[in-house]
């Protein structure tokens, strides 16, 4: 299986990551080489197999059903790259 | 005179029970032994005064009858742990000024049993690595030598590699770290120590940076089994704040250690030895010669879908990557790089940010799941991670634990450049397997290589059949009398 230059970029686009054009060469060829090593899963039959049976069989335990009022707004926006407002301050999106 | 760094906990534990020694000088012999050897490049942020501090509260407590199970004991906790107001990287440039406002809960369980946090450990960037190359704050140094190049500079593994290296080196007396495809083991037999990935859900994954959420799971290193034991016994535990936490009584894995293995069956699988090393083949067969000596009833097995799991683990842990680390967008902690739009802010983020294994492997995760690839990949995958879990449980009506290699060869160099990542990835083909599973795993240092490296043995075991690993282990331990690193 090999990727194409323009499935590289479109997946660099996808998850947000700027690439350069020796970038997209590099990764394109490790990644066609993981995929291609991936390959051999291709003959496993799992026809059998529903998607329900994967379900974990552990029962989850429940908690109790208690409002936790904790304010953690100032030591959480101390980690904020930019903050105005108590809120957390990014490029305007909306034109 | 008692040279502290080199006591194991239980010992350390009689001597400051009896006040024969205080965890103030214990704690100060591990922080010069930390500076002696700070070319390991084991600690990213050394919680030197903090440590001292919190040591002379420790004494106190031991001259008040008041001390707890880990009192005054010095650890250290792998960078993917938040520890409140302490620096938390993940071994990324990406979250280099993260300090984080909340404790991780395994962190948390040990330090009010009194342990003590000497600092945190240098990884593999997220996690992801089987050498410790790849983190942002540079290599760590594995503390064994090679009898036949000792001026050569050996991986301690990863991505727990600093965990191991500082474990091996006598600087901390255990570590936490966390394994996702075998980043405890494997460092774990690197450097000569003991390492357990436990159950799936059994100790909490609350502040623990995920990696692949599905596989990763927090665990000790020591230099003993019973130490290793003792550590895991007090940081897992149910935990409301993780749902995937599982609700058992966790026991006193410690005490109830039983060296009385007669009758145990004790599953070989081939598929595990096939192509092995000479060397890894004799010390699978030592193991079989000391479990049996004890009792131990040896049966080979066969464990048909073991090639499939790094294929496996390889399509599934970048896939949970690519969507757990999505987070790291520069808007509410770690680095961020400006940008004229939003989108352009998260993309120049993110590439300064990650390191190249990093960047590779979200992108695997996001081909893997993108429109059109899904089912042929990761529904295919979980399908087949269901096989190999299957495949286990099979095997467990008929024996009762497992004996393999840890890893397929000792620590290579870290100029070694292994550039093709499948064959970096090949590391973990041994360790993965549990991951998938969901099963424990645990190495225990078992003999040198012909360069006089140590090599590890894993045992595997049906979920929550931790103390049984111990058990089987202690009686390895026994036998190989593995002498760990002097000086």
């Amino acid at each position: 299986m090999k990727l194409t230059e323009a499935e590289i970029k479109r997946v660099a686009q996808l998850a947000r990551i700027n690439l350069n054009q020796e970038e997209i060469i590099s990764y394109g060829q490790e990644i066609t080489n993981i995929l291609t090593w991936i390959e051999q899963l291709n003959d496993i039959d799992v026809s059998h197999i529903c998607l329900t049976d994967l379900v974990p069989q552990e029962t989850m335990s429940e908690r109790p059903d208690v409002p936790n009022t904790d304010s953690m707004v100032d030591a959480i926006l101390e980690n904020a790259p930019q903050s105005s407002f108590n809120m957390f301050s990014v490029p305007k999106m909306v034109e | 005179m008692t040279q502290l760094t080199h006591l194991t906990i239980s010992k350390a534990k009689a001597l400051l029970t009896k006040g024969e020694i205080s965890s103030k000088d214990l704690v100060q012999a591990h922080l010069d032994a930390m500076e002696e050897k700070k070319g390991l490049n084991a600690f990213l942020t050394p919680c030197s005064d903090d440590a001292l501090k919190k040591a002379d509260l420790s004494d106190a407590k031991y001259k008040n009858n008041t001390a707890r199970a880990l009192e005054g004991i010095p650890l250290a906790y792998k960078d993917n742990f938040c520890t409140k107001d302490v620096r938390t990287t993940c071994g990324s440039k990406i979250l280099e000024n993260f300090v984080p406002p909340y404790e991780a809960t395994v962190t948390d369980n040990l330090n009010n049993q009194g342990a003590i946090n000497l600092g945190k450990l240098n990884m593999d960037e997220f996690a992801m690595g089987s050498g410790n190359i790849h983190s942002a704050y540079g290599p760590v140094i594995n503390p064994w030598k090679s009898t036949e190049d000792p001026s050569k500079k050996l991986v301690p593994g990863g991505s727990s590699g600093g965990s191991a290296a500082s474990v091996a080196a006598n600087i901390t007396m255990g570590a936490l770290g966390s394994d996702t495809g075998g980043s405890i083991r494997q460092p774990a037999s690197f450097c000569g120590i003991v390492g357990i990935k436990p159950t799936y859900g059994l100790c909490s994954r609350y502040g623990m940076i995920a990696f692949a959420s599905s596989l990763d799971q927090a665990g000790p290193l020591a230099r003993t089994v019973e130490d290793t034991a003792l550590i895991l016994q007090h940081m897992a535990g149910f935990d409301p704040k993780d749902a995937t936490s599982i609700d058992v009584k966790i026991p006193d894995y410690t005490n109830n250690i039983n060296k009385n293995i007669k009758g145990l069956k004790v599953g070989v699988p081939t598929e595990y030895l096939e192509g092995l090393h000479p060397d890894g083949q004799a010390l699978v067969q030592k193991g079989i010669e000391w479990l049996k000596a004890e009792g131990a009833e040896i049966k080979e097995i066969s464990l048909k879908t073991t090639p499939l799991a790094l294929p496996v683990y390889y399509i599934i842990a970048p896939a949970e990557a690519s969507s757990n680390l999505a987070r790291f967008d520069g808007v509410r902690y770690g680095e961020r790089v400006k940008g004229d739009s939003l989108d352009e802010m998260y993309a120049n983020s993110r590439e300064e940010g990650f390191g190249k294994e990093v960047k590779r492997r979200i992108m695997i995760g996001t081909y893997v799941l993108s429109a059109g690839y899904y089912d042929a990949f990761y529904t295919k995958a979980l399908k087949i991670k269901h096989l190999i879990t299957e495949d286990f449980n099979k095997a467990f009506y008929d024996v009762d634990v497992l004996l393999t290699p840890t890893t397929p060869t000792a620590a290579f160099g870290i100029d070694e450049k292994i550039t093709d990542p499948v064959t970096m990835y090949l590391n973990d083909v041994y360790t993965a397997t549990a991951n998938l599973a969901g099963i424990p795993g645990i190495s225990v240092p078992a003999g040198l290589d012909h360069n006089g490296l140590p090599l590890g043995l894993q045992l595997l075991g049906p979920r929550f059949s931790e103390q049984l690993l111990f058990n089987a282990a202690s009686i390895i331990e026994d036998g190989a009398e593995f002498k760990g690193l002097r000086g």
